[in-house]
């Protein structure tokens, strides 16, 4: 069954068609937090809090993009949110969640070991150096491969400010990188 | 960085994130301009340093069982309002009709058109229910030709 397809049963009030459209976009939503937020603990949160959020406003959904555009919206708001009321921008403090997280599986998941690899310590380095308005762009671009239309519609800007902010994003990346001495720089 | 070189290297971006399918820089600038350069190899550094893989996550199963249960606890919600808004829509409605209806008989009985006006509900007394049939049978054709179509 097509996303479409998903979307207009979900919408018509079929629950199996709702859950398993969120779930065909949990990988995607919680990798885009993850690396927008550098916090594990918090991605995991905003996953569930956007999931949540989406299953009461899916009959306000206008199918026009992708599904996950929608979401990834959803999650970037909640997080834009967070930092004006705890004001911690760029913070690198443990986030304690004040939610009861669901996610975890029992023993080491695939993503915990992807979590713990030097790969994701180089990443997050990286991405740390940049606002959370470029990073958002960097990682829907770099990682996602998200048109610059569509992120244009995610961040609510002008293409012209994509395009600059991920022209930027290369440069800032480069000197962090510099900086830590990384191969290939 | 002039205009020059920011439009080159845009260029190059929308060649690096497939924007663009071919090269479409000027590659005599490029040949000339140092800092164009640094920034086309930027770019295949930032590729080797930052994989462009996706991390893939599994929701557990835990998670998946408490989706399921929002979904189904927002579905009562929605259905619940649903019924509370039709509810007070109807409670709004007959006060408001009955008021109507009571205003008209007064207003009848006022001009001094109560006694016809009596006779005309009499009449359709009567009359109301030898359409009851006819109401039927139209309604039994109109069944019958959208079975027709499948509808």
């Amino acid at each position: 069954m097509t996303e479409r397809e998903l979307i207009i049963k979900a919408q018509g009030g079929h629950n199996p068609s709702l859950n398993q459209l969120l779930l065909d976009n949990y990988s995607i939503l919680k990798g885009y937090l993850i690396k927008l937020t550098l916090q594990k603990e918090l991605a995991e949160d905003l996953t569930q809090e956007t999931l949540f959020k989406a299953v009461k406003k899916i009959q306000d959904y206008e199918p026009q993009g992708k599904f996950s555009t929608w979401l990834i919206v959803i999650g970037k708001n909640l997080y834009f949110d967070y930092l004006r009321k705890n004001k911690r921008e760029g913070s690198f403090e443990e986030y304690e969640s004040g939610s009861s997280r669901i996610h975890e599986k029992k023993g080491p998941s695939l993503e915990d070991e992807v979590m713990n690899t030097f790969a994701f310590d180089k990443m997050k380095e990286s991405l740390a150096t940049l606002s959370q308005e470029k990073r958002s762009v960097f990682v829907l671009k770099h990682y996602y491969g998200y048109s610059y239309k569509e992120i244009a519609e995610i961040e609510g800007c002008p293409i012209g400010t994509v395009r600059s902010r991920l022209h930027k994003s290369i440069e800032e990346i480069r000197k962090a990188m510099e900086k830590e001495g990384l191969d290939g720089f | 960085m002039d205009s020059k070189c920011r439009e080159t290297q845009y260029r190059m971006l929308d060649w690096f994130y497939q924007e663009e399918e071919e090269k479409k820089w000027d590659f005599d600038h490029v040949q000339q301009c140092k800092e164009c350069q640094g920034y086309h190899q930027n770019l295949l550094k930032t590729e080797k340093n930052l994989p462009r893989e996706p991390m893939e996550f599994q929701a557990s199963d835990t998670f998946i069982r408490a989706l399921e249960d929002q979904v189904r606890k927002e579905r009562i919600r929605v259905e619940e309002k649903k019924e509370r808004t039709r509810f007070l829509k109807e409670l709004g409605a007959f006060p408001a009709v009955a008021f109507f209806l009571l205003s008209l008989m007064g207003s009848l009985f006022y001009y001094d058109v109560g006694p016809s006006f009596i006779q005309v509900q009499l009449a359709g007394l009567l009359v109301f229910p030898l359409i009851i049939p006819i109401l039927g049978a139209v309604e039994k054709k109109r069944q019958q030709g959208r079975d027709y179509y499948g509808s």
